[in-house]
């Protein structure tokens, strides 16, 4: 039995790489595990708030949550929801916090409003966190929007009071204002009365125009009158003249008519005597005339002529007379005339006068009707700024009906509670498709891993490496084939265990040419890391334990046990690179999420694959 | 300048680890169609000279020249068991870029490789060993673990392969079996005696046979 003890003990203590591991396996365990465990605060969780960039709930979560344990990426980018769930999907972000649009406007009209939060409850421990906070945190802001609610309440009441009491007084004022105008209108009503000043004073002036044409025309008719009185007196002593004239000249004609017919009567005799015919005349040489006709016939015919005249005389004598009479006659009725013009110019003067009087009378009566008017524009004007006042009050009471319905139409709980917190689980803990992934980054680590070691063990100790190796062949052409063939069985592994986990566990794996891909790449670095162990291993017990020694450490530290939030900060920093954590990521991403792995992912893979390819095929084979 | 005739041919070979010295100036010359047993004891440094006559090491000092390919046989069966005969052949000789001998001295071809008896491996490993038409082929310990009927066939198939014109180098420390070797040397602390036929060595030496011709060298250094 003790030969049998002192064998194995033997075994491990002459074998350098087995003590290595043995002791090296349980104290870097116990170093992680310890760092891990007792680091009790988490550190660097990486949280998106998708927000405009005024949003002052957007802000808010992000000043309290960067205070926390958190790398907190702030973005008002309209695609933030979208990239943040892709972020969340390829375990970039521990959660999502989508600030609505609007919210703190929708809030501020009375309505509740839920931010929504996404995250990935595939980490409880993470998650946790992110969910204490981010409740706490709502609820703060919460309690914040309430308390300036209730002091916005309380200060919009108060200035409804003041603005009450001023309305109060206003209208107080404004009801004596009314008070006044009414009497004032009142007044000018009596003072107006129905009267229509302007069409009474257009009609006397009418009147007043009538009388006075009437008076200028009586005046001028007297004047007429009194003209032709004169005229009719004048014509009258010119007629008296002119009939004392006429008898002047018919007695003149009378003497000259009697004159003549004397001479007539004394030339007579001779006119037959001093007739040419008369040869006795002629002997005594008479005249060389007819006395006659030259003589006598003239004189005669002037006789006549003045009998005739006398005779017109005396008709115009007669007619003189006729006019003279009816020159009488006129000039009494000038004279009535002129005594009805007379009295109706005096009875004219009276009306006028009365006229006067009533021109007067409306004179005042229009001087109080403009006084009347400019109280009732006093009033107008008193009324518009009455009403200006009036109109001033029902804003302000419309906003404190507006304020008061606010305040009283709120729902008791929008007042207490105003933001809440919509929590949306993306992952869950039993997600099958979120640890998928991971599933097959382990097994592919073992397996593959111990495979490859496993087989270059054996060709090292059959020496068929070293025999093939004498062909001339390179290391690269030995072991790509090696590459090939466990890529392909990392490869039919996953298919079968997506299979197996689509038909018993309903894994959906959405970007399964990009999953394969990974799984292929996952496959080949695992597989030069076993080629690497196969190398540096003696036997097949220091293999596996190297193998072991290798995986132990990637699963505490590649996010499986452990969140990477709850690591040391250079402990995370080499975690979040070990194999293990950037395939199962990359794997994940493309499981889950159904995109391709991200740059930095691909780097490390290229990094990974060029260290190992220089460190395998940089040194000779060996036995 | 290599021995007229000779398939390898080494000569002042010095290879120290750190401080220790393991070959020291040793010369050797194998003809065509000769078989070179070199015996010594473990930890002579047997392994480190078939690495520098293979040329996976270089020698600190002095030459090897080889005149076509050199097979190894190490002392493990070195072949995929999981393979049968054919196949192990076909992929050495591919690695070569030829096609296998079609004499397989015996082996059934389609026989899966790991189930086949001791000599029948070792026959294989040894065939494996010639997959790229090697004129030289170096042995390492061909006999060790096998039984006496197997060691016989493998026998055989060394004389058969030197009638084919195949030289072998054979290390070993089983010395009743090179007294049927061309030639044998003793390996011995590094040092390398000039390869003479074992029963040259016998008569200069007065004994009966390899062992005690080997036992009165290691006495004597």
């Amino acid at each position: 039995m003790l030969a049998g003890i002192r064998k194995e003990l033997l075994y491990f203590l002459r074998s350098r790489n087995a003590l290595l591991l043995i002791f090296l396996v349980p104290l870097l365990t116990v170093a992680i595990l310890g760092n891990v465990f007792n680091e009790k605060s988490a550190s660097g969780i990486s949280i998106g708030i998708c927000a405009d960039e005024n949003s002052s709930i957007g802000r808010a979560y992000y000043t309290s949550l960067s205070k926390g344990p958190f790398l907190v990426k702030f973005s008002s980018s309209l695609a933030c929801p979208d990239e943040g769930a892709k972020d969340l999907a390829s375990g970039l972000l521990s959660a999502v916090i989508i600030v609505p649009e609007g919210i703190e406007e929708r809030i501020s009209e009375g309505a509740g409003e839920k931010v929504r939060i996404l995250y990935d409850n595939s980490k409880e421990d993470v998650s946790g966190i992110v969910l204490a906070y981010s409740s706490g945190i709502t609820r703060e802001i919460s309690e914040n929007i309430s308390q300036s609610f209730i002091s916005g309440a309380w200060e919009g009441l108060g200035k409804i009071g003041i603005e009450l009491e001023i309305a109060d007084l206003e209208l107080i004022q404004a009801r004596g204002r009314l008070s006044g105008l009414l009497e004032k209108i009142s007044e000018a009503k009596r003072k107006l009365g129905n009267a229509t000043v302007g069409e009474m004073q257009g009609k006397v002036a009418e009147m007043e125009g009538f009388l006075e044409s009437q008076r200028l025309s009586l005046i001028a008719a007297n004047s007429t009158a009194q003209g032709i009185s004169e005229k009719i007196s004048s014509a009258n002593r010119t007629l008296w003249e002119s009939m004392a004239l006429l008898e002047d000249a018919d007695l003149l004609l009378e003497e000259d008519i009697n004159g003549s017919k004397e001479i007539l009567r004394a030339i007579l005799p001779f006119k037959e005597f001093f007739s040419p015919k008369n040869p006795a005349c002629l002997a005594i040489t008479c005249p060389n005339i007819s006395f006659g006709e030259e003589i006598v016939s003239p004189l005669e015919e002037r006789v006549e002529r003045e009998e005739e005249m006398r005779g017109k005389i005396s008709r115009i004598s007669d007619n003189l007379t006729v006019l003279g009479s009816d020159l009488a006659n006129a000039s009494a009725q000038g004279k009535d005339a002129q005594e009805g013009i007379e009295d109706a110019l005096r009875k004219l003067s009276s009306a006028k006068e009365a006229l006067l009087e009533m021109k007067g009378a409306l004179s005042l009566f229009s001087e109080e009707r403009e006084n009347a008017l400019t109280e009732l524009s006093e009033a107008e004007s008193l009324f518009r700024n009455t009403q200006g006042e009036i109109e001033k009050i029902f804003p302000k009471l419309s906003d404190a009906k507006g304020t008061i319905g606010r305040i009283s139409e709120r729902e008791p709980e929008t007042v207490i509670s105003p933001l809440g917190l919509e929590k949306s689980e993306v992952f869950g803990s039993r997600g099958f498709s979120y640890v998928f992934p991971a599933i097959v980054a382990l097994v592919l680590m073992f397996n593959i891993m111990l495979i490859s070691a496993n087989s270059i063990l054996f060709e090292r100790k059959a020496g068929t490496l070293l025999r093939a190796s004498l062909s001339g062949k390179g290391a690269t052409s030995l072991l790509a084939p090696k590459l090939a063939v466990f890529g392909f069985l990392g490869l039919v592994q996953t298919v079968i265990m997506a299979v197996f986990g689509a038909l018993f566990f309903s894994l959906e794996i959405r970007n399964l040419p990009a999953f394969l891909a990974i799984a292929l790449a996952c496959s080949f670095v695992f597989s030069l890391f076993g080629i690497v162990i196969g190398f540096l291993s003696n036997d097949e017990s220091s293999a596996l334990l190297s193998v072991v020694g290798f995986s132990i450490p990637s699963l505490f530290l590649s996010g499986g046990l452990t969140s990477f939030e709850f690591l040391p900060e250079g402990l995370k920093a080499v975690s979040t690179r070990l194999p293990l954590a950037v395939f199962s990521g990359a794997l994940r991403t493309a499981g889950v999420y159904g995109a391709f792995p991200t740059p930095p992912e691909i780097l490390v893979f290229a990094t990974i694959l060029g260290t190992a390819i220089i460190f395998l095929f940089g040194r000779r084979v060996e036995i | 300048m290599a021995e007229k005739g000779a398939v390898l041919s080494a000569r002042g070979i010095s290879k120290s680890f750190g401080k220790r010295r393991i070959l020291s100036d040793l010369s050797l010359s194998i003809r065509s169609g000769e078989i070179v047993g070199i015996i010594g004891p473990s930890g002579g440094g047997k392994s480190t000279l078939v690495r520098v006559l293979l040329g996976i090491i270089s020698p600190d000092s002095g030459t090897v020249e080889r005149k076509g390919k050199i097979g190894y046989v190490p002392q493990a069966d070195s072949f995929y068991p999981y393979m049968t005969v054919k196949e192990n052949l076909e992929y050495f000789s591919a690695l070569y870029g030829k096609r296998p001998d079609k004499e397989l001295f015996g082996l059934d071809p389609e026989k899966i490789s790991g189930k086949m008896s001791g000599g029948q491996k070792k026959k294989l490993s040894i065939l494996v060993g010639l997959s790229g038409e090697e004129r030289l082929l170096i042995l390492d310990e061909p006999t060790v673990g096998l039984d006496p009927i197997s060691k016989g066939e493998i026998l055989d198939l060394f004389r058969a392969l030197r009638k084919r014109g195949k030289s072998l180098l054979i290390v070993t420390h089983h010395l009743n079996e090179a007294e049927d070797f061309d030639k044998v040397s003793i390996l011995l602390n590094g040092k390398l005696a000039v390869p003479e036929s074992p029963k040259r060595l016998m008569k200069k030496h007065g004994e009966k046979n390899l062992e005690g011709v080997f036992l009165k060298i290691a006495r004597r250094n």
